[in-house]
């Protein structure tokens, strides 16, 4: 031992300089991991919050300049998806197309001028295209924008239809240029009358047409006709549109003048409206024109009488404005007591400022419109009965399109000016209202929570309510907790308090299997296995349920009764080798009773077999009216509970465990039985760990997917029914994970749903670590 | 292999209250910790139990309210009575034997609830809930263990703020709420302090009057101070058994004198 000092015994207290060196390393090392894992939690929640954030953005409209279109008396304005080539038909059926060049990369039109806010036209400048139509005086158009379908009425009473398309054409040296495609045809005309066609309906599809005008007599008298074609094809040629009958619309509609139509459905359904502010609902059934409803949609205005009337995409809601303004949304949905559909008020919107709409333009993507007004033009969204954007025009407007695609807006003003305004609203449909709130959707009879974010048809409406998975989540994890939680605390407490302590050395490494037992097993055995084999035998679970508690309290009884010296004869720790079997008989008997009890209980009508028999199926959905499904959420609590049941069972386990023994002690010196300790001593102090393993298993249960995936029909609907399933919000990510591309809504809805899941867990351990402190305070320990 | 001496050699002559005989033995086991036992302990008087660590002093006390019963694997042969019945009577339930024992631990232990409960605990359990029993009973047994005038402000306290002397004393009071015939105690000032443990002497005498009590010590003064009988244990023998004066003063023993004097220990 070499030593620079004289003493030595300083050298027995200096520490050696590696195990301070050591320390100090370890320390920072432990701290650095601490902080790397609260900075990637922060992170996750940092990520998810970003991804949410746009969902409540409002949308930025920018006005992108203006370009003068010299042409007079514009019929129709229309647009093509790429915004380079709006179109206007005039009433003298002359069609024009604007060159408006816009960077294919940047998606920036080309500006000219000092100020920069003039639209240079491109090389084909405006240019005017044949309709090869007759040349009329047209009274009357109908656009159908989505499909790009236009119907024109003449003053002479003929019809004629244009078809307009568009193709990106790629030449050798130049970028892609937009070309318009045109075809026309001039119907026959009408027998019925050479009068000025003033309103105009038009529906086609692969297999039929229908037309709608309304004709205006030199004796001020108004026919309303719809005429039907029908698709006639020969061995030889094209299938040809061959008329089929002519309907007059106007029967029976004789104290109100008809003012405006529109036909729906597969050209069957007309909304026809009158002066007086009426709108007919008819039907055509087969050839025959039924009268389904009539309405008054401004019922509650001074001036009852519709402005505007005009189809949102998929043509199950219209957008009215009333003279004054007034703005709603109608919808069609199927009504329950009547049996048939039929539109009802949806949405109120705010009141245009100066009166009904002049002109309007559906989205062709979503739910919705752009609808002006002299100077006022405005962006709505008709699902959630949002304002997206408004703004103010320094001159009258004439006609409004809103880009395909919904990136842009086009203005025609009465100083000949087309404005272009750029649209940046990636999600329309998004919103407070619409991930939160009740919702009257489309086809549904009252305001709702739902969930259904994609459909077969494009035109669909998306109803992207998270409150039903939140629900789901919450219901099937409650059902899990019913189940779990009394099993698990219950056996915690036995193995940990009455059975002998060699067994718990089986036990712990039984319940690690069960805890490792991968979900997605677990869901196959419940879903494949579990599910049918419950089906049909809840008769039997519910007569377990009460048969199993109440022999082994029967049993507790009994068994107190007996003499000591009977008693004496089973060791504690061991009493399972009485209750043991009484409880696999019972559950045995109960198995094999249930069906009968089922016949004598529940015994209903059996459409199937065609008399009354027991069927507990059919008498639940009798009974309490809700359905049920074979993957309920009895499977789902009963196999998710397994899941959770190790989680409690280990936590409660240790807790009741670490009580620390001289309180035991205490207790049955005191002449207290076990179960008297159990329940004043034991449990009490070890109620925080407890409470945690609850918890913890509730986190588990709320956060568990591929079960609930695979065990329930992951319908979102919102009962509590037993007998049903649910979605949840951890499962709905992994179902529509697939259908969700990058950025979109619907990606960008699933993250707040995790994040919903993120503050629920979050809230949850919270809630329980601060009353986990207070008990652990309360029932700390020397 | 030294006979235990029979009772019946001290000069005080008594009925016997707690009675180990029939060679009481006592295994852990296969391994056997008490030997051939046999004791007369008298009525409402102090009896101490003195050896060297792991003699089984505590093992026997813990016989006699059977908390032995807790342990995996013990066995016995003898009897042990109280009062002339036998605590293995077969039709004898051992809640009732233990609710007519007090115990009081080496480590002072009472449950993490108030000063009130802690003491009325053994009502509770026997369902007996009214409230001025219950006041009645805390009041006694506080003043009892010598602890009412501390305590008589904050019995709604949790038990677990009082001192560690105090806790002690509480523990005694809870043991005797119950007006229990015998109490059992095992090293009860091992973790207290000098004036803390000469409060607990001080209730051993006081408690005297009303229970017998049997207690383990590791120290002989204690012993000496508190016990009117002692008996010395030995690697699970029984080596000497009298009255206090007789052990300390003049034992017959070798072992034992060699114990009471500190030369092994
Ligand atoms: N629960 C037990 N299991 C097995 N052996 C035990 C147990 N408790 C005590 N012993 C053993 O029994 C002997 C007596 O112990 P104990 O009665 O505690 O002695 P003392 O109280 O005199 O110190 C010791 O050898 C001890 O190791
Ligand atoms: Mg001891």
């Amino acid at each position: 031992m070499s030593s620079t000092s004289n003493n030595p015994s300083e050298e027995r207290f200096t520490v050696a300089r590696t195990t301070l060196i050591l320390d100090r390393l370890m320390t920072g090392v432990i701290k650095g991991g601490g902080w790397l894992v609260m900075l990637a939690v922060f992170a996750i929640f940092a990520f998810i919050f970003v991804q949410i954030l746009p969902l409540f953005g409002h949308p930025e409209v920018k006005s992108v300049g203006k370009v003068a279109i010299p042409l007079e008396e514009v019929a129709v304005m229309g647009v093509d998806e790429w915004g380079e080539l709006p179109f206007f038909l005039s009433q003298s059926g002359q069609l024009h197309f604007t060159d408006l060049p816009r960077d294919v990369e940047t998606r920036t039109y080309e500006r000219v001028g000092g100020d920069q806010t003039s639209l240079a036209l491109g090389p084909r400048g405006l240019f005017e295209v044949d309709t090869k139509l007759p040349e009329k005086n047209w009274t009357a158009f109908y656009y159908d924008a989505y499909k790009g379908e236009i119907a024109l009425g003449s003053e002479d009473g003929r019809v004629a239809l244009l078809h307009l398309d568009y193709k990106a054409e790629f030449l050798a040296d130049a970028p892609r240029t937009v070309v318009p495609q045109v075809k026309s045809e001039l119907l026959p005309a009408l027998s019925q009358s050479n009068a000025p066609v003033r309103q105009l309906a038009f529906y086609e599809s692969t297999t039929n047409r229908a037309i709608g005008t309304l004709q205006e007599t030199a004796d001020g008298e108004t026919i309303v006709t719809l005429q039907t074609y029908v698709v006639k094809s020969s061995l030889f040629g094209a299938p040809k549109m061959v008329a089929d009958a002519q309907i007059d619309l106007g029967h029976g509609i004789t104290d109100e003048k008809p003012e405006r139509l529109l036909i729906g459905g597969q050209g069957d359904r007309i909304l026809l409206t009158t002066e007086g502010g009426w709108l007919y609902y008819l039907r055509l059934n087969k050839g025959q024109l039924e009268r389904v409803q009539k309405l008054q949609p401004f019922a509650d205005l001074d001036d009852t009488s519709i402005h505007s009337i005009n189809w949102l995409l998929g043509k199950q809601s219209v957008i009215l404005t009333s003279k004054s303004g007034a703005n709603i949304t109608l919808a069609s949905y199927l009504d329950e007591a009547a049996g048939q559909i039929l539109y009802t008020k949806i949405k109120d919107f705010p009141a245009l400022d100066a009166g009904g709409a002049n002109d309007f333009s559906p989205a062709q993507r979503n739910r919705g419109f752009l609808i002006s007004n002299e100077h006022q033009l405005s962006l709505r969204y008709s699902t959630t009965g949002d304002v997206r954007w408004e703004t103010d025009t320094d001159f009258p407007l004439q006609k409004i399109a809103l880009g395909p695609r919904w990136d842009s807006i086009f203005t025609f003003d009465a100083q000949q000016n087309l404005h272009v305004y750029a649209v940046d609203d990636p999600h329309p449909n998004a919103g407070a209202k619409a991930f939160f709130g009740k919702i009257w959707y489309e086809g549904k009879s009252e305001p709702e929570y739902d969930w259904q974010s994609s459909s077969g048809t494009s035109d669909f409406e998306p109803k992207l309510s998270i409150v039903p998975l939140f629900f789901g989540s919450i219901k099937g994890t409650f059902y899990a907790m019913l189940f779990a939680m009394p099993i698990a605390i219950l056996a915690a407490i036995y193995v940990s308090q009455y059975l002998k302590p060699e067994a718990k050395r089986y036990i712990k490494p039984a319940m690690e299997i069960m805890a490792s037992l991968p979900s997605v097993v677990l869901g196959f055995l419940a879903a494949l296995w579990l599910a049918p084999l419950i089906e049909d035998r809840v008769p039997s679970i519910l007569l377990m349920l009460i048969a199993v508690p109440l022999s082994a309290a029967m049993l507790g009884y009994f068994w107190g009764r007996m003499p000591q010296t009977v008693r004496n004869r089973i060791r504690p720790g061991s009493e399972w080798m009485v209750i043991l079997p009484v409880v696999l008989i019972v559950g045995y008997l109960s198995w094999q009773l249930g069906p009968t009890l089922e016949s004598v209980l529940f015994r209903v009508y059996d459409p199937d077999l065609g008399v009354k028999a027991g069927n507990f199926r059919l008498w639940w959905t009798e009974t309490t009216g809700v359905s049920f499904e074979q993957r309920n959420s009895l499977v789902v609590g009963l196999m998710m509970g397994f899941a959770v049941i190790p989680i409690i069972f280990t936590i409660s386990e240790d807790a009741l465990t670490n009580v620390p023994p001289y309180l035991t002690s205490a207790s049955l010196a005191l002449g207290a039985s076990r179960w008297q300790t159990t329940w004043r001593v034991i449990l009490p102090t070890a109620s925080p760990g407890i409470f945690s393993a609850t918890i913890i298993g509730f986190g588990r249960a709320v956060g568990e997917t591929m079960i609930l995936l695979m065990a329930t029909g992951n319908t979102p609907i919102m009962e509590w029914n037993i007998f049903n399933g649910m979605r949840t919000l951890a499962a709905n990510i992994a179902v529509e994970l697939p259908e969700a591309p990058q950025y979109s809504t619907l990606y960008r809805t699933l993250f707040l749903g995790a994040m919903a899941l993120f503050l629920l867990t979050f809230i949850l351990n919270t809630i329980a670590e601060v009353t986990r402190q207070h008990l652990r305070e309360k029932y700390k320990t020397i | 292999m030294i006979q235990a001496p029979k009772t019946t050699d001290s000069r005080e002559d008594f009925e016997p209250f707690i009675q180990i005989k029939d060679n009481y033995n006592f295994w852990y086991g296969s391994t056997q910790v008490l030997f051939d036992l046999n004791l007369d302990i008298p009525e409402k008087q102090v009896t101490a139990f003195i050896g060297p660590s792991g003699c089984g002093k505590s093992t026997l006390l813990r016989s006699i309210n059977r908390m032995n019963d807790l342990i995996e694997g013990i066995q016995h042969t003898g009897d042990i009575t109280i009062g002339d019945q036998s605590i293995y009577d077969p039709s004898l339930e051992v809640i009732s034997l233990r609710k007519r024992i007090g115990m009081v631990f080496q480590k002072y232990n009472p449950f993490p609830k108030s000063i009130y409960e802690n003491i009325v605990f053994s009502l509770r359990i026997a369902g007996r809930n009214k409230k001025s029993e219950l006041d009645e009973v805390v009041e006694r047994s506080l003043r009892g263990a010598a602890l009412w005038d501390e305590v008589k402000d904050r019995l709604h306290e949790s038990a677990l703020s009082m001192s560690g002397g105090q806790m002690q004393r509480l523990c005694i009071a809870r043991a005797i709420a119950n007006n229990p015939e015998v109490i059992l105690m095992d090293e009860p000032c091992s973790a207290l302090d000098p004036i803390a443990t000469g409060k607990v002497e001080e209730l051993i005498h006081e408690l005297k009057k009303d229970y017998t009590i049997v207690i383990v010590t590791h120290n002989m003064q204690q012993a000496a101070r508190v016990s009117d009988r002692t008996a010395f244990f030995y690697l699970g023998k029984l080596i000497e058994y009298d009255v206090t004066d007789n052990i300390f003063m003049k034992p017959k023993n070798d072992q034992t004198e060699a114990y009471v004097s500190g030369r092994f220990g």
